[in-house]
């Protein structure tokens, strides 16, 4: 959906103002608010309305909570208790004359701790007496002098029935998402197994930090530019606790600390221009994100220490702060490797594989924990087809194989295809799938032997890499047929997780078929491109709702009755399928942007098509759509929350659905809406802005 | 080396290459023929087992399910039912491609001011609006009037009793409809767009001559507004086309099965033939024809066996014609009863307040006005919002792209601004604005599909109700998909003729 959001960015260069009005603030702003007598009013009216909008929103975000004081009720004492009971029976489904055991545990909405129910204690209003005395529950509980305090009243003042008045605790229900945690993270899955997903959330950390290696040399970012950030951030934060509806204290304390940044800010960046003339890329990134990453962790171990009010569980707080050492620590290794043992290419060649394994391998192995049920008969055709298979491609893959070799690949290729017809599938070992995958990786490997065989070494590795596929392929299909060791749904995804995966092994999945596409459509054989064409343009004429639907039920139509694919697995063939077509489009512009002149060069080198494609053409063009690819991404990501439709319990699901859903949080949904939308935002604005370094970095649109 | 191979000219079949090539893509075709048919057997025998078929005649029998709004709300028939879907999201998609090119166009040229805080805005507008997924806007809007929005109450509904009312049932507003000479006004319309045309072409040929400025535009919309005006007036004259329509009408209908059938097929054979023509023309070098390689060739015959094809078509399925026959014959029976000599009494457009009305229970918007219902606003809120963001970042690259010295240009010849703007910037910037544009109009047509999820009844979701007391998914999947693939083609075939008319002539 947003193929030119990034096409647009490239094109846009943002104009500085000059360093000279930056410096002084009241040319500044003459200059930027004030240029004529209609643009300063246009920019008063637009203040205004900001201001306006900002109110609205931040007396919806922390609108405090109103009780009614109801008709039989007149002194403080007697509504206090009321609100207490009302609270008690809604939080914890009891009924107010029910009689409470001792030792059982009640909580109030306000807050997460539970009290016990003491020996003498025998009814909710009981309690309710027990709670206003109780000191570990007073920063919880409405008593009689907050009820004066918030509503500025008289302390012998009565109170008029059918009123409302303010009590302590937010009328928005913030807590429904702090509560529900959990289930934004990953919804069902055993708290006792909870270990797995941080094992594969510290393989997506571990990689993301090693590739951080191979992004460049040394980048870098502006400390002034940072200031500038800061200077904005501060002064907005400021404006934003003047407007808040918090009291006094709260408020002037956070003020005080948001105009302290911004004039911090604004003088670092004073005399950095001042030292400089010009923002200057002075700061390591990797630095300032490490610096960023110590800050929100020890902030999280901090502040509880220092608020009483604030918990956060170490069960937050432990794995975080794993991820982000293993993030730092994986970082640190690659530079290591990088620096002395191995070449950048190796780095690269060994990351892209484990990125392109790291999916089916969370997937399937760690938050799946097969059950292996081993048989001879798998251990058999694994062995027997990869040593035969091994043979062959060293064959083929030697400088003399020659027509023979071509004539074997056309062979294999045929058989590939030949082990799919039902008739031949008398043999049993034939009709399991596992075969049929082996043979057509075989034959693949027969066509690529060609291509990629020569010396010795070259030889050498693809047999290596053969036996590595065969492997793969066996150890995956066992894996596939058995069962899970863990208690688990047959859709033990959810929350967050889910739509991480789906974003994440849609773009893995469809970047090849997006390639295979794209040259498809671009190739000079007119039944490839036919098809191809009409893949993609049916593809891209209808919505992403009706693919999914597709998946949903066409799917298992196709699929021999006996065979069942898990709803998410089907939402991910389609979300493929759909971003494939897409990608193919975008992968066809930069194969359309190399000049021909590299076509007639490789042509006169003696390449085959083959190689043409893969050494000289399509690395190019894929460098060139770099940008474009990164906003597929984005839109991908985006797109993975129309699974909600289907009934995937995704993060929007989660949200709007199951927190909602609730007894404790009926009517939670905006606030609900609100954080996961905040979620999407912080996830997409980062990937975007990412894709902005990388453009400059490569240079595009440049040129 | 030592021996000459006999025949030169022959290359064995393993090393010819368009051989190879054939023999590459017709196996690779069957392949996926192959996995194709198997799919489906697989699936016809799934299907009867559960005592479905492939058929399409569930769309004649009759539901028993309400549509919440549109034009009926107990549709007699699946097909009356879908029909009213898809007027529904036609409706999104016209009224929000029109709002999101306005609104985009305001945010975009925003996105350009140097006025530092309007800027902003825009920015921060756009920022959020396309990093969020469009479904979880929707959904918020959705969320956001049922929560926040007041109750409907008859004594305060507001904030402008009589004009503009907003609550958790919709919104509401005063409205000008057709009334019963609309169709009579738009005929005065149309001759005065075309009068206007001439009189614009007119005027410029008459400055191109003398040099003097000649207000060609200023004649094109005067002539367009005296035929408005007048027409508003005089409009029962147009009655007199009501005979007309009904002439056409009844030439459809004494019209033979196999006349249509002729003409159809023909048509299609003349597309053929004409792509044909134009193919080889653009293979014409000066020195004659050039050699046609293998692919030249398969285009050809592709192209004739399409248009044979579809020509056999028509006469192996006469329900298309007899379709086409039926549809043309009531379309010009129902412009007909729209005319009357001297006309149906009433002005073109009625003005139209809203009402709070309280038939039961709950109070009600009255049928007056305009009313938005609450999933409608949701959807509605939501695409206009999200294309926006995407149409304003369109324009703004659209005028950046623009290069520095065509301003530079024309400010040193002495341009204002606004002709700077008028005759130099804008001519440019649309020519690279409209294929994005249009993109994002595609996308808006598909995004309404979301509509689903706020149970606004479009397609999709009088598909989903259908699917489920029917168990016709199949049918019901192939129908969106041809139906938005028809909306798709339909948008992109108007964006590609504008885009052809206006790109540069590279010489």
């Amino acid at each position: 959906m947003s193929d030119e959001q990034t096409q647009m960015d490239q094109l846009l260069e943002v104009e500085e103002a000059p360093l000279v009005a930056q410096l002084h603030p009241m040319r500044w702003i003459r200059e930027n608010l004030f240029p004529s007598v209609l643009s300063g009013i246009l920019s008063v009216v637009t203040m205004l309305a900001i201001i306006g909008f900002l109110y609205g929103v931040l007396s919806w975000v922390f609108a405090p909570q109103r009780a009614l004081v109801p008709e039989d009720v007149t002194t403080l004492d007697a509504f206090v208790t009321d609100i207490l009971v009302d609270d008690l029976v809604r939080t914890n489904r009891v009924e107010p004359d029910q009689l409470l055991d001792p030792g059982e545990t009640l909580r109030l909405s306000t807050s997460e701790i539970e009290w016990e129910v003491p020996a003498d204690v025998g009814s909710v209003p009981e309690f309710v007496a027990y709670l206003l005395d109780e000191p570990s529950a007073d920063e919880f509980v409405t008593t009689a002098d907050d009820v004066i305090r918030l509503n500025g009243l008289d302390p012998d003042e009565e109170l008029v029935p059918g009123e409302t008045y303010r009590i302590q605790g937010s009328a928005r229900q913030w807590n429904s998402i702090s509560t529900n945690s959990r289930n934004y993270f990953t919804l069902a899955y055993p708290t006792e197994q909870y270990i797995r997903i941080w094992i594969s959330f510290g393989i997506l950390c571990a990689l993301i930090g090693l590739s951080a290696v191979t992004w460049s040399d040394r980048p870098r970012v502006s400390g002034a530019r940072i200031a500038r950030k800061m200077t904005v951030f501060g002064a907005v934060f400021a404006g934003v606790a003047l407007l808040a509806p918090w009291s006094f204290k709260v408020d002037s304390a956070f003020i005080f600390a948001g105009l302290a940044l911004s004039v911090g800010g604004f003088l670092t960046r004073r005399r950095l221009l001042r030292r400089d003339g010009e923002e200057k890329d002075d700061l390591p990134l990797f630095g300032v994100v490490a610096f960023v990453l110590a800050l929100i962790i020890g902030t999280m171990w901090l502040l509880p220490m220092l608020v009483d009010k604030i918990v956060i569980a170490s069960t937050t707080q432990v794995p975080l702060t794993m991820m982000a050492l293993v993030a730092v620590a994986a970082f640190w290794i690659g530079k290591g490797l990088r620096s002395g043992l191995m070449s950048m290419g190796a780095l690269k060649g060994i990351l892209l594989a484990f990125w392109a394994l790291s999916m089916p391998v969370i997937y399937m192995v760690i938050l799946r924990d097969p059950a292996i049920d081993l048989t001879v008969q798998d251990i058999a055709i694994g062995v027997v087809i990869g040593l035969i298979g091994a043979a062959l491609v060293w064959f083929m893959a030697g400088p003399n194989a020659g027509e023979l070799g071509k004539g074997l690949a056309a062979i294999l290729v045929l058989l590939a295809l030949l082990s799919w017809f039902p008739p031949l599938a008398g043999v049993t070992w034939l009709e399991l799938i596992k075969t049929k995958l082996l043979l057509g990786g075989l034959a693949s490997f027969a066509m690529a032997a060609a291509t990629f065989g020569g010396n010795q070494r070259a030889r050498a590795s693809m047999v290596g890499a053969w036996l590595a596929t065969t492997a793969l392929v066996t150890w995956f299909s066992i894996i596939a047929e058995g069962g899970t060791s863990l208690n688990l749904q047959s859709d033990f995804l959810g929350g967050m997780v889910l739509t991480v995966l789906l974003a994440f092994g849609g773009i893995l999945l469809s970047f090849p078929i997006g390639v295979l596409l794209a040259l498809g459509r671009t190739s000079t054989m007119p039944l490839f491109r036919l098809m191809s064409t009409a893949y993609i343009e049916t593809v891209r004429g209808v919505p992403l709702i009706t693919v999914l639907f597709f998946g949903a039920l066409f799917l298992p139509l196709f699929l021999p009755s006996d065979l069942r694919i898990a709803d998410a697995l089907k939402a991910l063939i389609a979300i493929t399928g759909f971003s494939g077509a897409y990608l193919a489009e975008n992968v066809r512009g930069g194969l359309q942007s190399i000049p021909k002149g590299q076509y007639e060069a490789s042509q006169a080198l003696g390449m085959s098509t083959v190689q043409m494609t893969l050494f000289i053409t399509l690395p190019q063009a894929l460098r060139a759509v770099i940008p474009a690819l990164v906003g597929q991404v984005i839109a991908l990501f985006k797109d993975t929350s129309l699974v909600a439709i289907v009934g995937l319990a995704d993060l929007l699901l989660v949200a709007r659905a199951i927190v909602p859903g609730q007894p404790a949080f009926i009517g939670s949904q905006l606030e609900n809406l609100v954080f996961v939308a905040l979620v999407y935002w912080i996830f997409t604005f980062s990937f975007s802005r990412a894709s902005l370094r990388i453009e400059r970095k490569l240079g595009l649109g440049e040129r | 080396m030592e021996k000459q191979p006999k025949q030169q000219h022959r290359v064995p079949p393993w090393r010819n290459v368009t051989f190879l090539k054939w023999s590459l893509q017709i196996l690779v075709l069957s392949g996926v023929g192959l996995i194709a048919y198997l799919m489906i057997s697989q699936a016809g025998s799934n299907l009867r087992a559960i005592g479905l078929d492939f058929s399409f005649d569930f769309l004649d029998k009759p539901v028993n399910f309400p549509i919440s709004e549109g034009i009926t709300k107990q549709p007699d028939s699946v097909f009356h039912a879908l029909k009213t879907g898809i007027i529904n999201m036609l409706r999104i998609t016209v009224s929000g491609i029109l709002a999101a090119t306005i609104l985009g166009v305001m945010v975009g040229i925003g996105r350009l001011s140097g006025n530092w805080i309007i800027n902003k805005v825009a920015t921060g507008y756009i920022e959020t609006i396309r990093n969020i997924p469009l479904l979880v806007q929707i959904i918020f809007w959705r969320a956001f009037g049922q929560l926040v929005l007041p109750a409907l109450d008859i004594e305060t509904a507001g904030p402008i009793s009589g004009w503009l009312f907003i609550s958790k049932k919709g919104v509401s507003f005063a409205w000008l409809f057709p009334a019963n000479g609309f169709w009579q006004w738009l005929a005065f319309l149309t001759l005065g767009l075309f009068v206007a045309r001439i009189a614009y072409k007119k005027r410029m040929r008459l400055k191109e001559e003398r040099g003097a400025e000649t207000y060609a535009i200023s004649w094109g919309v005067g002539a367009f507004f005296l035929f408005a005006v007048v027409g508003w007036f005089i409009h029962p004259v147009m009655g007199f086309l009501g005979w007309l329509w009904e002439a056409i009408s009844w030439v459809f209908g004494i019209l033979p099965l196999w006349g249509m059938q002729v003409f159809l097929a023909g048509l299609a054979i003349a597309a053929a033939a004409w792509f044909i023509k134009r193919f080889l023309d653009s293979r014409r070098t000066p020195a004659g024809l050039a050699k046609l390689t293998d692919d030249d060739i398969f285009r050809i015959g592709f192209a004739g066996l399409v248009g044979l094809g579809i020509a056999l078509a028509m006469f192996m399925l006469p329900g298309v014609a007899r379709a086409l026959i039926d549809w043309g014959e009531r379309f010009f029976e129902f412009f007909a009863s729209k005319f009357e000599w001297l006309g149906r009494g009433g002005g073109p457009l009625a003005f139209s307040q809203p009402a709070v009305v309280q038939p039961g229970a709950f109070s009600n918007y009255g049928n007056t006005g305009l009313t938005m219902t609450l999933p409608f606003f949701a959807v509605w809120t939501g695409v206009t919002l999200y294309t926006a963001a995407f149409i304003a970042e369109v324009v703004r690259g659209g005028v950046l792209a623009v290069e520095k010295g065509q301003s530079e240009a024309g400010l040193a010849m002495g341009l204002s601004r606004f002709q700077l703007l008028r005759f130099i910037i804008l001519p440019q910037a649309f020519r690279i604005i409209l294929p994005p544009l249009g993109n994002q109009y595609l996308n808006l047509a598909k995004n309404t599909s979301l509509a689903v999820a706020v149970a606004y009844p479009d397609i999709v979701a009088v598909g989903t109700t259908v699917f489920n007391q029917t168990g016709r998914s199949v049918q019901v999947i192939l129908i969106w998909m041809g139906f938005y693939l028809t909306v798709s083609l339909t948008i992109s075939a108007f964006i590609n003729f504008y885009n052809r008319r206006l790109q540069l002539v590279e010489r």
